[in-house]
């Protein structure tokens, strides 16, 4: 930690004097990484989030992803454990990816998305629908992309942001760019913290035990070696510190913690010359959580993973309308828990993508993948994707895709419950969407069906050898078929900027043995911003409807979660705007008509709250 | 404003024609509740609240949350167990560390406290006290205790420190008995608690994880022991042990043949538990265990009570469970009467 603090100390010194050097430049930066995303998700839904959506909901991914995509999310009060449910698929049908690599948990095959610190990375593409063959296990209901930007631009940029808000919350990130004609730097620290104390509205009683701090550190540098070759390198770490608050009505009787610590790094080496390309990727992840019953004592239960991953993609450019791609994949991981040895897993992959476009009209993805585990047969998996331009303006988009979901550490390990014999959840899913897009309105309408089949469910009984004792077992089998329509529009009237966006998802899951409605699935989901602004002044409205979620399996009426509304305001203001200097005051008030409302049954969501922030780049 | 006025009429006429019918004054009711059985659900597991389930004593009507609809709140997480005294149940919620005193028989909340709880498990009510059994910090076997409060008032009285992992609790005389199953853990231990001085007397040594606990008519106590379960690495197998109350003494024990047997009750001088997945009768003069089960049905909690057989199930543990009562003397189905989620304990009202 020590030598983190000293490291950015130093950073800090060391741009500050660039700074002086040269003079700041705002350039409007393109996101490689997305378009190299779209590039291979022909028919499929992309939706980005940039860095000024990610700054309206600056102190929490679980809202930045609530309030501004069409995922569903399932939080054990504000700060608490936090999962995602994709067009109604279970939490570790949503995968989370890293400058492209998976990284939801080797343990329990999840991603905690209050585990994450928001606005370090630059920004985030959310992709709907199945994504195997690029991203591996998880990715059925859909994906989400961490991206961090490294172009070489001619750029010396530094931000600092900080905020201090309701409930004792700080967030502070710093973050320093440079980029010249060959070389990239990109380092950013970021230290969030709050008691998490918020009245429970309706009660005479406190989030008690809510209260957490995260610290992370990015960095990544990008070298051009020659004219055809350029070397990456990301890193990440973060290490956060949670407590897990009560419930419903004794909130005091909450007293567990929780530790996670993730530490991410990617070497990237890129060659291209004439028709061919190549990439190395070599990936070396480490995670670790602790969890502890009583947050006073030091006794914890723990899990920790580590995974090498070795890439080979090749790339032929067949003719100016087609190619051809191979992606070779080897995957090392060792994990381990309190309860169970370090176990390891090897996967060797190979797929193989070829892209064609007709013309104008129409653009078209192949894929297949094979998987070899040491654990598991994974089953052989494909996907197609193509998009048809018709009309001016308007697209017809359609794709489909096999994808699986591989058992967890724990599905296969946990001692004398763990079940060896568990086989991968496949699904298969299709969807057809139809689009219109100009430069002030983005329009698209989607329907998907997914059919998902061997999912892996604790049963009591599971193993009629034990009886009554809980075993993971291949059972359940479930049918998602929804609607998801997105519309943002953009306008300028008189230097009036006026922006609005909305995400409807209507989403049917069912079990398939029982015809029963998933829990924790809202048949409707939608949340909407209105943003205006004009020279230097800007504020924002965001929306958020969630419709009413079973949580038990036979549906009772007794036991549901009803729907609620809830609605952010924001105002910015830059007090300075020069070529050299930006510095933006802004001021947010969040659940502004303080509903009371809840995401899971005895724990209440925050009650009116107030930020307010400086941002300044330099 | 009117048919109000006549129901009320009426209501007081039924009462008053009851009352006069009746020659027993006592046969006023006391409450909707009265006379019926009980189900305490755990409820969703990690949030939500426990709930209490009603059916009426000729199983034809039934009524769930009763404690949500009466007193517009919830209970807490995880509804661990209930225990009487003559006029109130006192209900346990172990996650959320919440004891709450109702009227047992209208199920109104009298008071509730949160003082000196730390995973409370079981209760037992004696001479004006209740005795709660705690398991304490899951990581911590030496914190395990008896909290001790005023059965009116649920004002801390004290604590009596034990061995790990106290579960059920049952009194005889001036004495408190404690199965130490072993919460997180597997102990083999019962503890003698004597109520004058509110201190462990005696610790006696039993089968590996005592389960449940009777005192038969000739007030002998029987501990049914499961044994640890595979899971655990080292795993043993049920016993039964009977002890003498006057001089605290194991009486005799009999040992299971590679099985876990669970849920001991006592009823019409018979003992019935469940094991391997049957229900199985034996006198408590037997000297040997019961070849032939008499029920071929198990569940996550079983009673047998004055002529029936009350097996719960739980279903997957995330919907609504059930309770299936048996005719003890046909061993036919009589119900099967929808309950709350994870229905873990049967009580009679």
């Amino acid at each position: 930690m020590v030598r983190y603090i000293l490291v950015s100390f130093f950073v800090l010194c060391w741009c500050k004097g660039f700074a002086q050097m040269d003079s700041v430049q705002n350039l409007n930066v393109v996101s490689l990484q997305t378009i190299k995303l779209k590039k291979h998700s022909k028919g499929y839904k992309i939706q980005s989030l940039s860095d000024s959506i990610i700054l309206k909901n600056s102190t929490s991914f679980s809202s930045l992803i609530r309030f501004n995509t069409p995922i569903y999310i399932k939080e054990y009060g504000a700060g608490g454990t936090s999962s995602a449910s994709f067009r109604g698929t279970n939490a570790s049908s949503t995968a989370v990816v890293w400058n492209g690599i998976n990284i939801n948990s080797i343990n329990s095959g999840q991603t905690d998305f209050n585990s994450f610190s928001v606005i370090l990375n630059d920004n985030i593409d959310v992709r709907s629908g199945g994504g195997s063959i690029e991203f591996g296990s998880g990715a059925i209901g859909g994906t989400i992309h961490l991206n961090d930007e490294l172009a070489f631009n001619k750029l010396i940029e530094n931000q600092l942001i900080t905020s201090v808000g309701s409930f004792d919350t700080y967030n502070t990130l710093y973050k320093f760019s440079f980029g010249s004609d060959k070389t990239a730097v990109k380092f950013g620290v970021s230290y969030n913290q709050s008691e998490n104390d918020y009245d429970w509205l309706g009660y005479d009683l406190k989030n008690e035990n809510g209260a957490y701090n995260n610290l992370s550190f990015n960095l990544g540098v990008a070298q051009k070696l020659t004219k055809y070759s350029a070397l990456r390198f990301y890193s990440s770490k973060y290490n956060g510190h949670r407590e897990f608050s009560g419930t419903l009505p004794n909130p005091t009787a909450a007293n567990e913690k929780y530790k996670d610590f993730n530490f991410r790094n990617l070497l990237d080496f890129n060659f291209f010359k004439n028709n061919f390309s190549h990439t190395v990727k070599l990936a070396y992840l480490t995670q670790k959580y602790q969890y502890f019953q009583n947050k006073n004592l030091e006794t914890h239960n723990y899990g920790k993973s580590k995974e090498g991953l070795i890439k080979y993609i090749f790339n032929y450019k067949i003719s100016a309308s087609s190619n051809i791609e191979s992606y070779s994949e080897f995957d090392f991981v060792q994990g381990s828990t309190d309860q169970m040895v370090a176990r390891n897993r090897k996967q060797i992959s190979q797929s193989v993508i070829y892209n064609k476009q007709f013309g104008a009209l129409v653009s078209l993805n192949t894929k297949i993948r094979k998987d070899w585990n040491s654990d598991y047969k994974i089953p052989f998996i494909f996907a197609l994707g193509a998009e048809v331009k018709p009309v001016r303006n308007t697209y017809a988009r359609i794709n489909g895709s096999k994808n699986y979901r591989v058992p967890t550490y724990n599905d296969l390990y946990w001692p004398a419950l763990g079940n060896l014999n568990l086989i991968p959840e496949s699904s298969l899913q299709g969807e057809f969407g139809l689009g219109y897009k100009t430069n002030e309105v983005k329009l698209d309408l989607g329907f998907y069906y997914i059919e998902a089949k061997n999912k892996i469910v604790w049963t009591p009984g599971g193993d009629p050898d034990k009886p009554g004792i809980w075993t993971p077992i291949n059972v359940a089998e479930a049918v998602n078929k929804g609607v998801e329509f997105t519309i943002a529009v953009n306008k300028e009237i008189n230097k009036h900027l006026f922006n609005f966006n909305l995400n409807y998802s209507y989403t049917i899951a069912k079990d398939k043995r029982s015809n029963n409605y998933l829990t924790y699935v809202p048949k409707h989901l939608a949340n909407g911003s209105f943003g205006y602004s004009r020279k230097n002044f800007s504020a924002f409205y965001q929306h958020l409807f969630t419709g009413k979620v079973y949580t038990t399996t036979d549906n009772v009426e007794n036991y549901t979660v009803p729907y609620f509304n809830v609605g952010n305001l924001g105002v910015n203001y830059k007090i300075m705007n020069t070529s050299k200097q930006i510095v933006a005051v802004g001021a947010k008030v969040n659940n502004i008509f303080n509903e009371s409302y809840k995401v899971i049954p005895g724990r209440p969501m925050p009650n009116r709250n107030f930020n307010i922030n400086i941002n300044y780049k330099f | 404003m009117k048919i109000s006025k006549i129901l009320l009429s009426l209501f007081t006429l039924s009462v008053l024609l009851i009352a006069c019918n009746d020659d027993d004054e006592s046969a006023l009711p006391k409450g909707n509740y009265e006379n019926g059985i009980l189900i305490s659900n755990e409820g969703p597991y990690g949030s939500g609240s426990g709930a209490v389930t009603y059916i009426s004593a000729d199983f034809n009507t039934s009524q769930n949350g009763i404690y949500n609809s009466v007193n517009n709140e919830e209970i807490g997480n995880v509804l661990q167990s209930i225990a009487f005294s003559e006029e109130s149940a006192y209900l346990i919620a172990n996650n959320s560390n919440r004891l709450v005193k109702v009227n047992r028989y209208t199920f109104e909340k009298e008071v509730s406290t949160i003082d000196n709880l730390s995973n409370p498990r079981y209760s037992v009510v004696l001479n004006g006290k209740l005795y709660v059994t705690n398991w304490g910090d899951s990581t911590n076997n030496n914190d395990d205790f008896i909290s001790v409060y005023d059965a009116e008032t649920l004002t801390y009285d004290s604590s009596i420190s034990v061995e790990f992992g106290p579960e059920k609790i049952i009194a005889i005389g001036n004495v408190i008995y404690v199965a130490h199953k072993g919460g997180w853990d597997y102990n083999n231990k019962i503890s003698v608690i004597d109520s004058n001085s509110n201190s462990v007397a005696k610790t006696i040594e039993v089968g590996d994880v005592p389960n449940s606990l009777v005192i038969d008519s000739s007030n002998y106590l029987w501990v049914l022991c499961g044994g640890k379960p595979a899971y655990s690495g080292s795993e043993t197998f049920g016993t039964l042990y009977k002890i003498n109350t006057s001089t605290n003494v194991v009486d005799s024990s009999l040992d299971f043949v590679g099985s876990h047997p669970s849920d001991l009750s006592f009823t019409n001088s018979k003992l019935y538990f469940q094991n391997n997945g049957e229900i199985y009768q034996m006198s408590t003069s037997s000297s040997s265990l019961p070849s032939a089960s008499i029920l071929a049905d198990s569940g996550y909690s079983v009673m047998v009570n004055n002529g029936y057989i009350y097996l719960t199930d739980v279903k997957d543990y995330a919907s609504s469970g059930e309770v299936r009562i048996y005719n003890l003397e046909s061993k036919k189905l009589e119900n099967t009467i929808s309950t709350g989620i994870i229905p873990g304990g049967v009580y009679f009202n």
